[in-house]
């Protein structure tokens, strides 16, 4: 049994939240979900957070986050993610659910620092999403 | 493509609007009704972005910024020239967590957004299928003419 500080594979699977703010998802859409969707805040300075599926689900995480809207959440291939070039590092905290990790290539400095190229690996994880929608919100 | 209405999507959606009813138009009436669809989808567009104006800060509870009022006002102003000139309207308007907004078309597995983080300019992203993304930047000119923007600069100085 691996332990959250343990190295992220390639076998794993990872879930990331989608705020069910107006108009990120949008149903009858071809792509439902909005690239803002991976934009990450102004606080996400060592990447945007993600969850190891192994270790937590689908609903716990999406009942952890603080928009009162609720979420989606999205299941995604660490090896596809890595396939774009983007890799997934063990960040445990206190206060998240567990299995919490970050992908540091769409941190808040990288995105300033290189908006287009990140606008596009974003658009590409939308894809990924749009097909690995595990949890809707209530 | 985007830039300019498509006709014949137009078209259809504007006989769908006759409640399924599919009878030959005089061009002034079906063009009268083409132009009530495309103002309805654009006002559509105009609510959500009012919508958005009333966001107070962290609006997503995980730190999201609002958007600038004035970002907001040139967009509506955008919104408004475009609908006015028949532009073919969005798909949506979102505001990311860091109080930009994008517009965005989805259309037959393309893609294109503009995205607002200063008033009255736009930064560009376009799709096309099995061709490389492009980017780009452009402005636009307030209606009421107020703003000054690089197009502007280049002209007077020229």
């Amino acid at each position: 049994m691996k332990d959250q500080h343990d190295p992220v594979t390639n076998d794993e699977y990872v879930l990331r939240r989608i705020s069910n703010n107006p108009q990120w998802y949008k149903l009858g859409c071809d792509e439902p979900i909005q690239r803002v969707a991976f934009v990450p805040n102004k606080n996400d300075i060592d990447g945007i957070s993600v969850f190891r599926e192994m270790f937590v689900t689908a609903r716990r995480v999406a009942e952890a986050g603080e928009n009162k809207k609720g979420y989606y959440v999205a299941r995604l291939s660490v090896a596809e993610l890595e396939n774009l070039g983007l890799t997934v590092r063990p960040d445990p905290q206190d206060g998240q659910p567990p299995g919490h990790s970050l992908i540091p290539q769409l941190s808040f400095p990288a995105y300033e620092n290189n908006p287009d190229t990140c606008k596009e690996i974003q658009r590409k994880l939308v894809k990924l999403a749009c097909v690995g929608i595990v949890y809707t919100p209530p | 493509m985007f830039a300019k209405t498509n006709i014949s999507d137009v078209m259809s959606r504007a006989e769908t609007s006759y409640d399924g009813s599919r009878h030959v138009l005089k061009p002034d009436i079906f063009l009268s009704n083409i132009s009530l669809e495309i103002e309805k989808q654009w006002q559509v567009i105009i609510d959500n972005l009012c919508d958005i104006s009333r966001l107070k800060d962290n609006w997503d509870g995980e730190g999201a910024e609002v958007p600038d009022g004035k970002v907001l006002e040139s967009v509506i102003d955008l919104c408004n020239q475009s609908c006015a000139r028949k532009v073919l309207p969005p798909t949506r308007v979102v505001v990311s967590p860091l109080g930009d907004i994008i517009l965005e078309w989805q259309k037959d597995g393309q893609y294109l957004e503009a995205e607002i983080s200063e008033p009255y300019v736009a930064r560009w992203m376009l799709e096309l299928p099995n061709k490389p993304t492009i980017h780009w930047k452009s402005n636009w000119r307030s209606s009421t003419g107020s703003n000054i923007n690089s197009d502007d600069i280049d002209y007077i100085a020229a």
